[in-house]
C-alpha cells in the first residue's frame, strides 16, 4: 500500500450556491466515511478560498491573482492509501468532488 | 439538515441587514456568502459542530465585526463616509437568536415593497430570505440568469437610493404590505403548485418555502386572519402533491387521483388553520379558497363532492376579484351538477376575454366537454388549440393521449 494524493483542481468557488454546498457535503462525507472505515483515507484539507501568495524569486512576490488558469486552481488536497496508481485513479473516480473538479493523482514520495 | 445552508443564508442576511441598514445589503450577503463557504470546507472535510446554527452565527458575527474594523480604518483615512455602523457594543447585541425571526420578518416585508415589480419582489425573497442562488431562481421561475440578475441588482439599488428603514410599516399602509406579502408567498406557491417545470424537487421546494414564509408572518402577526387562511390553503394543496403526477411523470387528472395517496397530517393541518382563520370578522380570497380546498380534500372520492357547497364559494369569490379563471372554474361544476351542454354554454360566453383567450386550460376544458357530447370534431379542434398553448412535457403528453383517443 501507498499514499497517494488526489489534488483538488479547477474548484470554482464564485458560484458556489447555498443549496450547492449542502449537496456537495453531503455527497462527499459519505464518500470519506467510507473510506475511512475502509482504512483508506488518511485525511484532506481545503484550502481557503481568496488569493494566496505566488514567491516567484528572492524579489518578486505576487498576492495580485490568480495567477493560473482557473481549472489550475488548487482547491485542496485528499489523501488515500492504495495499492497501484490504477486503484487510486479508481478512488478519484468514485470521488464525488470528480463531479464539480479535476482530480490530479500523485503518489507521495518515500521518506 | 436538510436545506441548512440556504436557511442559514436568509436568517444572516435578514440580521445583518437590520444590523447594517438596507444599503449594506451586499454587504450582508458578501459575510454571509464567506461565512458559509467557510462552514462547507470545514464541515466537508471535518467534524459538524454539535451546534452548526450557532457556529455559522459566531462566524458571521466575527466576519462583520472585523468588516466593521477595516471599514471604520478606511473612514477615517478616507473622509468617505458613506455607511453609518454602530459600535462594537451596539453590534453585539443584536447578535441574539431572538432577533432572527424578527429580522427576517422585516426583510420580508422590505422585499414585498410596493415600488418594486411584483416579479422582483418574488425573486427577492427567494434570493435573501431562501438563499436560493440566480441560476436557482431563474431555474424555479423559468427565466435566465442574466435576467434574474439584473433584477435582483435593480430592486437592490431602488432599495439605496430611497433607503428604506428596515422596518415594518405601522401605519395605514401596514394592510397594503402584509397584502403584498399574502401575494408574495401565495405566488411562490403556485409557482411550486402550478408551474410546468420538469423538475419535481425544485417545485415542491418552492413550496415548501412559501409554506415556511407563511409560518414566519403568522408568528409575528398571529392575528391575521387572512395569512391563516393563505395556510390553510397551502396545506390542503400541498396535501395532495404527490397524487398528481404518477411514477411516470405524467399527470394526473383531478378526479383519477388515488386519494388514499393525499397526505393526511397535511390535510388535517389544513382544517386547523381554516378554523382558526374563522375566528374573526374577516373574509379574505385565501378564505374563500382554502374553503374550497377543505371540501375537495373532504369528500370521501370523486362522486361524493359537494359542488354545490362550492359553487357557492366561487360566487363570492367572484364578486371579491374579477378573474375569467373563476368562471372557468364554475363552468366545471356546471359540468358536473348539470351535464356538458350547460358548461358548454357558459364557457362560450367566457371565450372572448382577453385573460382566457391564449388560456390552454380553457381549450383542453372545451375539448373534454365536447368529447362528452360526442362531438368529435370541436373536441379535437379545443385539444389541438390547446396543444398550442403549453409548453409544459406532462401537459402536451396529456392532450396528445387525449387526441389520440378522441
Amino acid at each position: 500500500m501507498e499514499d497517494f494524493m488526489l489534488v483538488i483542481k479547477g474548484y470554482d468557488y464564485a458560484n458556489v450556491t447555498p443549496e450547492t454546498m449542502e449537496k456537495r457535503m453531503n455527497a462527499y462525507r459519505p464518500w470519506m466515511e467510507k473510506m475511512t472505515q475502509a482504512g483508506r483515507y488518511k485525511g484532506g484539507a481545503p484550502l481557503e478560498p481568496g488569493t494566496g501568495r505566488l514567491v516567484k524569486d528572492k524579489k518578486t512576490v505576487l498576492t495580485d491573482g490568480p495567477f493560473l488558469e482557473s481549472k489550475e486552481i488548487i482547491g485542496g488536497y485528499v489523501i488515500v492509501l492504495a495499492k497501484d496508481y490504477d486503484e487510486a485513479v479508481e478512488f478519484a473516480k468514485e470521488c464525488p468532488l470528480i463531479d464539480h473538479c479535476q482530480l490530479e493523482v500523485r503518489k507521495l514520495g518515500k521518506m | 439538515m436538510e436545506h441548512f445552508f440556504r436557511h442559514e443564508a436568509g436568517r444572516i442576511v435578514s440580521l445583518l441587514t437590520k444590523i447594517f441598514g438596507i444599503g449594506n445589503l451586499q454587504l450582508a450577503e458578501d459575510v454571509v456568502q464567506e461565512t458559509l463557504l467557510e462552514a462547507f470546507n470545514r464541515w466537508s472535510f471535518g467534524a459538524i459542530p454539535d451546534n452548526p446554527s450557532a457556529w455559522v452565527m459566531t462566524v458571521a458575527k466575527r466576519k462583520a465585526l472585523n468588516r466593521l474594523k477595516r471599514d471604520r480604518f478606511l473612514e477615517r483615512h478616507a473622509q468617505a463616509i458613506e455607511l453609518h455602523l454602530p459600535g462594537p457594543e451596539e453590534l453585539e447585541g443584536s447578535f441574539r437568536e431572538e432577533q432572527i425571526g424578527d429580522s427576517m420578518l422585516r426583510m420580508f416585508f422590505v422585499c414585498c415593497h410596493p415600488s418594486l415589480p411584483p416579479e422582483s419582489r418574488l425573486a427577492l425573497t427567494l434570493k435573501i430570505l431562501c438563499g436560493f442562488g440566480a441560476q436557482e431562481i431563474a431555474s424555479a421561475m423559468l427565466s435566465n440568469e442574466a435576467a434574474v440578475n439584473k433584477r435582483l441588482l435593480r430592486a437592490k439599488r431602488e432599495f439605496k437610493r430611497r433607503n428604506l428603514p428596515l422596518e415594518i410599516p405601522a401605519d395605514e399602509s401596514f394592510g397594503e404590505r402584509i397584502k403584498s406579502v399574502h401575494t408574495c408567498i401565495y405566488l411562490l406557491f403556485n409557482e411550486g403548485y402550478n408551474s410546468s417545470h420538469p423538475d419535481f424537487l425544485i417545485r415542491k421546494d418552492l413550496c415548501g418555502e412559501a409554506m415556511r414564509l407563511c409560518g414566519l408572518v403568522i408568528e409575528g402577526f398571529p392575528g391575521q386572519r387572512a395569512s391563516l387562511a393563505l395556510m390553510s390553503l397551502m396545506c390542503f394543496h400541498a396535501a395532495r402533491f404527490d397524487s398528481r403526477i404518477d411514477d411516470k411523470g405524467a399527470l394526473v387528472i383531478f378526479h383519477r387521483q388515488d386519494r388514499s395517496l393525499w397526505n393526511r397530517e397535511l390535510i388535517r393541518r389544513g382544517h386547523f388553520y381554516l378554523s382558526e382563520a374563522a375566528q374573526g370578522e374577516a373574509l379574505s380570497e385565501y378564505h374563500l379558497e382554502a374553503g374550497i380546498a377543505a371540501e375537495h380534500c373532504s369528500a370521501k372520492d370523486f362522486g361524493s363532492t359537494r359542488w354545490e357547497v362550492i359553487d357557492r364559494f366561487y360566487a363570492v369569490l367572484a364578486e371579491m376579484k374579477d378573474n375569467p379563471i373563476i368562471g372557468l372554474n364554475r363552468a366545471i361544476i356546471l359540468s358536473q351538477t348539470q351535464g356538458p351542454e350547460a358548461a358548454i354554454a357558459m364557457l362560450n360566453g367566457l371565450k372572448a376575454h382577453p385573460r382566457l383567450k391564449g388560456y390552454y386550460l380553457l381549450h383542453a376544458t372545451l375539448g373534454e366537454l365536447y368529447s362528452r357530447t360526442g362531438e368529435k370534431g370541436l373536441a379535437r379542434e379545443h385539444f389541438s388549440a390547446a396543444l398550442g398553448l403549453t409548453a409544459s412535457k406532462a401537459e402536451l403528453d396529456f392532450l396528445k393521449g387525449k387526441l389520440a383517443e378522441t
